[in-house]
């Protein structure tokens, strides 16, 4: 896993900056900021076609669950990775 | 004296810092006003009980600690609050963690010479990742936009907003308990030195938990009697923001925190926020009004020199007049700049209930509305 690839060997900077942590800043921002929000909107794009939020899906008809199911994936990744996040960013 | 000074410059760090936390999700509607700066309080101190890195950083590698004296802390303190108040008053969301760093640096330089300030850690500090932290936080944001408006491009319009309305509550806490573990341990360090300056506690000791939750209750009070000012200008004042890109931009701001404070990297809250919003304006191709970045920008440039005039003239003053006569006048001045300032404010009220008020579009200087309180 890449993400985890790039926290390790964050570990080793500390103190000071330089460069390459910096990069390093900006990688897991990346990902952690602009990644989980793409995985939190795929999840809304699935609830979506999944019926929520439409006159058809209301009441439970028309709904359509495969979507659904994904949204909750969905949903469930971000909140690993925020569980995740936090802990490697407190650790030293 | 000196706790009580610390305690009032975090008072005034809350009309900055944790104000921003929850700027975009009060402007986007996701959580009430009230209810929004309460969280935001809870989870700061959650954060700073969380993480103590930063609070060691600044307290050890800004100046010499030998050198430190409660009369610097307290000149440094009364350079910060000046500051802070001043940009508080024109809705400048400023960093008050360069204000304080700026108060102490310029007290210092008075009492001891530029050998008792550790410049490169000035440098590293505190200049490097305030170039680089809204940058960052900008991109990422930015790229969050692009995607979710993206992927979310054929949903329907009433789940989208309800979806993310609710993933904003989850980034506005989490940019609160980053802004816990970072932004927030810098006065902690500040009135750590002080109490190591005064032998209250051993120069190994760590932070006692007093300090920390009285940090984090003044911060939060701060935040809920004058946070308004500034929540009003990064909330409405850059973008008008949908509630997409006011998630996009509290998981961009809370990433970019957490991964700096990974590396005990002290960053300005402020200017992350700041980025992010601007970036969540950039991803949607939307107009921002960059005239209001522009003088943020500025402002954030300024805060360190100004601040640490103030803290040099404050301590010059201070010790013109001599022992605890100096000190008690220094505490007289701020205290009467400060009664003047909120004054000032009182005409242009920002409170909870016109905070989310539409944004007059004319070249006012300060970003207030008429509602007179």
């Amino acid at each position: 896993v890449p993400k985890e690839e790039v926290v390790m060997i964050a570990t080793d900077v500390s103190q000071y900056i330089d460069v390459s942590a910096l990069v390093k800043i900006l990688l897991i921002a990346l990902v952690a900021g602009a990644g989980l929000t793409a995985v939190f909107s795929i999840g809304v794009a699935g609830l979506s076609r999944g019926g929520f939020g439409t006159a058809a899906g209301r009441g439970g008809a028309g709904r359509n669950p495969a979507p659904v199911v994904m949204a909750g994936v969905c949903f469930l990744v971000v909140l690993a990775g925020i569980g995740y996040g936090i802990s490697v960013a407190l650790t030293k | 004296m000196v706790v009580v000074t610390g305690l009032a410059f975090d008072f005034t760090n809350g009309f900055h810092d944790s104000a921003n936390a929850v700027a975009t999700s009060i402007a986007t509607g996701a959580l009430k006003p009230r209810v929004a700066v309460a969280m935001s309080s809870v989870l700061n101190l959650v954060g700073a009980f969380l993480s103590l890195s930063v609070a060691a950083t600044i307290a050890s590698g800004i100046v010499n600690q030998s050198s430190v004296t409660l009369a610097v802390v307290f000149a440094g303190l009364a350079g910060g609050i000046a500051w802070n108040i001043t940009t508080w008053y024109l809705g400048m969301p400023s960093s008050s963690s360069h204000a304080l760093i700026g108060g102490v640096v310029g007290a210092m330089l008075v009492h001891a010479g530029g050998s008792a300030v550790i410049w490169s850690g000035v440098a590293g500090k505190v200049f490097i990742p305030a170039i680089f932290a809204p940058l960052f936080a900008l991109a990422v944001a930015a790229l969050g936009t692009v995607l979710a408006y993206r992927i979310t491009h054929r949903s329907s319009d009433v789940i989208k907003k309800r979806s993310f309305r609710v993933g904003q509550i989850g980034s506005a806490a989490m940019v609160s308990l980053a802004h816990g573990t970072n932004d927030a341990q810098k006065t902690m360090g500040i009135l750590t030195l002080a109490l190591i300056a005064n032998k209250t506690i051993a120069p190994t000791a760590s932070t006692p938990d007093w300090v920390i939750v009285l940090c984090a209750v003044s911060m939060g009070l701060g935040t809920y009697l004058g946070g308004w000012r500034i929540i009003r200008t990064l909330g409405r004042g850059l973008i008008e923001i949908e509630t997409p890109q006011g998630f996009a931009a509290e998981a961009s701001s809370a990433a970019v925190i957490l991964a700096s404070t990974h590396f005990g990297i002290p960053l300005s809250t402020t200017q992350v926020c700041g980025g992010s919003v601007v970036g969540a304006g950039v991803g949607r191709r939307q107009p921002v009004r960059w005239s209001i970045f522009r003088r943020m920008a500025f402002t954030w440039f300024v805060t360190l020199p100004a601040a640490a005039l103030v803290g040099a003239g404050a301590f010059y003053g201070q010790n013109g007049i001599g022992g605890s006569a100096g000190v008690v006048v220094l505490f007289i001045v701020l205290a009467a700049f400060c009664a003047t300032v909120f004054g000032l404010s009182r005409r242009s009220a920002v409170n909870p209930d016109n905070v989310n008020d539409e944004w007059p579009d004319k070249k006012s200087e300060t970003p207030a509305v008429s509602v007179a309180a």
